[in-house]
């Protein structure tokens, strides 16, 4: 539950090493580049690094050659090529298909026109006038072609100028037809079609008289195209097939060159010296000052982390095997500042905890450990990781309520066995009922409590005692939040009142006023001598009250929100009950279908409806009280495909 | 009430969630020209639709464009249609099109010809707008925008300023009237049709977008243009969120890009940029806070005006791909410009 410790670190060195320095900073895998330093000012002393890309250009081609091939490029792993001989192996790949794609990309064109020729000689069977005749005026100039919807309306806008457009038919989002302009003015006529986006179009010869014979001669082309272009795409898919390794390999070395360039814009340089400046974990620093040891002109200076200002650290997070694969769940919501609490912990603790009890079955739990182990195993995903989290919750929750697959007395023998008189939690008995739901309200009134200690202790840090004593979440929210729930609880559930004078004065009304006056009590706290009603003391009270009776009701509704957590362990027993009489009332092999069938619907419905609900608790509920969530991922230099071909080693070894 | 406000932010989450991915920008940025970008487009994307019946082979970069910029108003009315509370805030889609508009024509009021202000018009507006726009594209002069403005609010904000060179006032005076006036409407409107959490991030989106432009209007006017901080000053909108005054204030006493960026605070580790790409630093900041408030947004009107600016940048990102493809500009130089 921490956030790693950064240190800023400074590189700085003569040019010769500046190559060897920023390949050593890659593989040392810790460097968090910053752009520290502005060498936009083109007057200031540092100066970007000058080069050019020379993987551009062939990885350029080769992401076309790829179009063409229709191949998905991907890291290869094994012997590597040097990128000038990846780039020239790509261009000489590229010229032998040369023909083949321009042969395809011509079909490909030609079919495109000929069906327009076809769509447009639909358009035109409506003319009863020959073309020729039209296209032949003297004195007249016509223009065919659609004019889209939008532009139509516009027409109206030109009503001073001298010309007709008219439109023998229509669709949903163009009018086709004709605009006629004297010949003096179509110029200025051509002008303002084309501003509307006026499409010409020239009518096909063969169209000019007859176009049923243009329709069918149009149709026989199409049919020789359409056969020659899917033999061209078979001998495409061949010369893919045979050199789909060699090409992926050329992109793992290019690639590599263009993200080795792409690292060049942190670095500044300034009399023959480059500078490069970043973030490095505390306890790794050493990694990144050993491997730069050995270069004679490099040194590293290491500094605190604040050392500069105007950077803003990055956030690493580092939990246990636990937490690990909720750190998902935080990074949804946003990554913690570097300066904020990691609330991974909190998360998978709680997030465990509610879905077991919402979704409490031992087999249905089992199923979601299993399935877990399978996305986590094969699939590599780290979703897996919190289903067989959520499943053993899910499993020791069932085993409670003594409910397998929705059978509800399946266990009973193994709890008589255990020496309880029957199971330890009876979900559909109405004493048990109430209790869960108070329960559950309990639960949350935890959580919250909980998210309102935290956001003091984050106030405390940030020296914001706004935040951290008089805001509705901090100290004085909490006293009488906390306040509220235990004398409502003793009230209700022991018949203990312990609404006296001295409670309501100290418990209720102080931290009430606290919160009211948070805003000029925080100002005297900071030093401010007197308070300052800006817009008055009459628009103050009238807004704070109004936020009073929120902040109120939302202590209210917040808590309300966990009454969802009894619901659902209601909901899950009733849904598999259903699932239960329906399986009753078939026989044989239909029961054990409709069992199996009605117990894959409630975990596939109750699983995701559980997730969402608890998600919704965390991000709403907990996270609004104390987190922010602006902070931003540290992400050291990485050479993407040689990662991704370090990565397959390592597996391909293991 | 309760039930519109669920289906609005279901719709917008749905279709938030077909939103274009880096890997899509990628891609298209590879095309060798704006046929091949409407093709990918339309092929798969959630612009199939708005697109559907154009020719890849002969688009228009313009009409793409337009086409584009309907789609996302035509979201807002599909969305509009949910909610039956019938209060005004949804109408700032309209006010911000008339003020648009308007200043479009201000601003082509110096080339004489009217032909690219109809070109750019939105025409599927034309019908709700609170005036005639033909009567606006036809208005030849500064008075003659003001007499087809005659009863509306923009009449009056426009004809109290000061008139300058060519007999009408300056452009960045007239938009500084016009979107005082656009900000003061939707505050009232927000504080008078929502209370609690709505109020509060509707205050927060839009006090973000102020910010940005009281940033850019310094960025600009100081840095680039070196104008006087006197002369600046007025131009500001006189509201904070997250650039407080004083570091508003301290901003206008320098002129230095980075010392600008330090003082506002606002984008932290982005690396000061090239003058001209000011907005793209401004508008990254304003996608992810709209994407933060959109992704946790609880009630309808904050999901839908933070889908609709997001859905703006998206348009405007392939806008920025459509231009890239067309002068050849390298993928990942491409790639670089874009709001993400």
């Amino acid at each position: 539950m921490a956030i790693e410790k950064m240190r800023l670190c400074n590189i700085v060195g003569s040019m010769p090493d500046l190559e060897e320095a920023l390949s050593r900073c890659v593989a040392s895998g810790v460097f968090h580049p910053e752009m520290a330093i502005d060498t936009s000012e083109k007057n200031g002393r540092f100066a970007p690094l000058p080069g050019e890309n020379q993987a551009a250009g062939p990885l350029k081609l080769l992401f076309d050659l790829a179009e063409d091939l229709e191949l998905k490029l991907q890291a290869a792993p094994g012997e590597g090529l040097d990128p000038v001989s990846a780039g020239q192996r790509v261009a000489e790949i590229r010229q032998n298909i040369q023909d083949l794609s321009d042969e395809r990309r011509a079909l490909r064109d030609s079919i495109a026109q000929h069906k327009q020729a076809t769509s447009l000689i639909t358009h035109v069977q409506g003319l009863d006038v020959p073309f020729d005749q039209l296209f032949n005026a003297q004195y007249v100039k016509v223009r065919f072609g659609r004019l889209p919807v939008d532009s139509y309306q516009k027409l109206s806008f030109y009503d001073d100028e001298t010309f007709f457009f008219v439109d023998f038919d229509h669709d949903s989002s163009d009018y086709w037809g004709f605009y006629f302009a004297p010949s003096a003015k179509i110029a200025v006529v051509d002008d303002i079609f084309r501003s509307l986006y006026f499409e010409r179009l020239w009518i096909p010869e063969y169209a000019h008289s007859k176009p049923e014979e243009a329709l069918q001669t149009i149709s026989d082309s199409l049919t020789k195209e359409r056969e020659r272009l899917e033999a061209v795409n078979q001998e495409l898919k061949e010369i893919k097939a045979k050199k789909e390794g060699e090409l992926n390999r050329c992109y793992t070395a290019l690639k590599a060159a263009d993200d080795a360039f792409g690292i060049r814009k942190y670095v500044a340089v300034a009399n023959s010296h480059f500078y490069l400046e970043g973030f490095v974990p505390e306890r790794l620093v050493k990694k990144l000052t050993d491997s730069l040891e050995s270069l004679q002109s490099v040194n590293v200076s290491v500094q605190p982390v604040d050392a500069n200002p105007s950077l803003t650290p990055p956030t690493r997070l580092r939990n246990g095997w636990f937490s690990r694969p909720f750190e998902t769940f935080v990074r949804m919501y946003g990554t913690p500042s570097y300066y904020e609490y990691d609330p991974t912990l909190l998360v998978a603790l709680t997030y465990t905890l509610l879905f077991g009890i919402m979704f409490g079955d031992l087999g249905q739990g089992a199923l979601v450990w299993l399935l877990g182990l399978a996305m986590d195993k094969i699939k590599k995903m780290d979703f897996g990781k919190i289903l067989q989290r959520l499943g053993i919750s899910s499993m020791v929750f069932g085993f409670a309520y003594g409910s397998v697959f929705g059978l509800e007395h399946l266990l009973d023998p193994v709890f008589k066995a255990m020496g309880f008189a029957g199971k330890p939690i009876e979900v559909f008995e109405s004493h048990t009922t109430n209790k869960l739901l108070i329960a559950a309200l309990f639960v949350g009134a935890g959580m919250i409590s909980i998210a309102m200690v935290m956001n003091i202790v984050t106030g405390l840090r940030h020296k914001n005692y706004e935040k951290a004593f008089f805001g509705n979440n901090g100290l004085a929210g909490l006293v009488l939040y906390l306040g509220a729930v235990i004398g409502i609880s003793l009230t209700m559930l022991t018949s203990v009142n312990v609404l006296n004078p001295l409670f309501i004065i100290f418990i209720i009304v102080v931290p009430v006023l606290l919160i009211f006056f948070r805003e000029p009590l925080a100002k005297l706290c900071a030093g401010h001598k007197k308070v300052v009603f800006e817009d008055g003391f009459g628009s103050f009270f009238i807004e704070n009250f109004f936020e009073m009776l929120e902040y109120l009701l939302s202590y209210l509704s917040n808590s309300m929100s966990f009454l969802r957590v009894g619901g659902f362990i209601l909901s899950h027993a009733g849904m598999m009950a259903v699932v239960l009489s329906l399986s009753e009332m078939m026989s044989g092999g239909g029961s054990i279908v409709v069992m199996v069938l009605g117990n894959l619907f409630v975990m596939a419905l109750e699983g995701m409806i559980a997730g969402i609900q608890v998600l919704r608790l965390e991000f709403y509920e907990i996270f609004s009280r104390f987190y922010s969530g602006e902070g931003k991922e540290y992400a050291p230099l990485t050479i993407s495909c040689k990662a991704a071909e370090a990565a397959a080693a390592e597996a391909a070894a293991k | 009430m309760q039930m519109s406000s669920n289906a609005i932010l279901t719709k917008v989450r749905a279709i938030f969630g077909q939103r274009l991915t880096a890997a899509d920008y990628a891609q298209m940025a590879r095309k060798k020209d704006v046929g091949e970008v409407a093709a990918y487009l339309k092929e798969h994307s959630s612009y199939r639709r708005a697109l559907r019946d154009i020719r890849e082979t002969e688009v228009h970069r313009g009409r793409l464009e337009a086409l584009l910029k309907k789609d996302t108003f035509y979201k807002y009315v599909a969305l509009h249609r949910y909610d039956f509370s019938g209060i005004d805030f949804y109408n700032y889609i309209l006010v911000r099109a008339e003020i648009d508009a308007i200043l479009e024509r201000i601003a082509a009021l110096s080339s004489g010809g009217k032909g690219a202000f109809i070109a750019d018009l939105p025409s599927y507006l034309m019908h709700r707008v609170s005036f005639s726009m033909k009567a606006l594209a036809d208005a030849g002069s500064f008075e003659a925008v003001l007499s087809c403005l005659a009863g509306t609010p923009y009449q009056k904000l426009l004809a109290g300023l000061p008139l300058g060179a060519g007999g009408r006032p300056d452009s960045l005076l007239c938009e500084h009237a016009l979107y005082s006036y656009y900000y003061q409407y939707m505050f009232q409107s927000v504080d008078r049709d929502f209370s609690g959490k709505a109020r509060q991030q509707l205050r927060e989106i839009f006090l973000c977008e102020i910010d940005v432009r009281n940033f850019e209007t310094i960025y600009r006017l100081r840095h680039i243009y070196k104008k006087p901080p006197e002369e600046v000053r007025p131009l500001l909108y006189p509201y904070q969120g997250a650039l407080k005054a004083s570091a508003r204030e301290a901003m206008l006493q320098t002129a230095e890009a980075g010392e600008m960026l330090r003082l506002a605070k606002l984008f932290k580790g982005e690396g000061t940029p090239d003058g001209s790409f000011i907005e793209l630093l401004t508008h990254r900041y304003r996608f992810r806070f709209g994407k933060k408030k959109l992704r946790f947004a609880t009630d309808a009107p904050v999901a839908m005006y933070a889908f609709l600016a997001l859905r703006s940048m998206e348009v405007q990102n392939i806008i920025t791909i459509i231009e890239g493809v067309r002068y050849q500009i390298p993928q990942a130089e491409i790639l670089s410009l874009l709001i993400q």
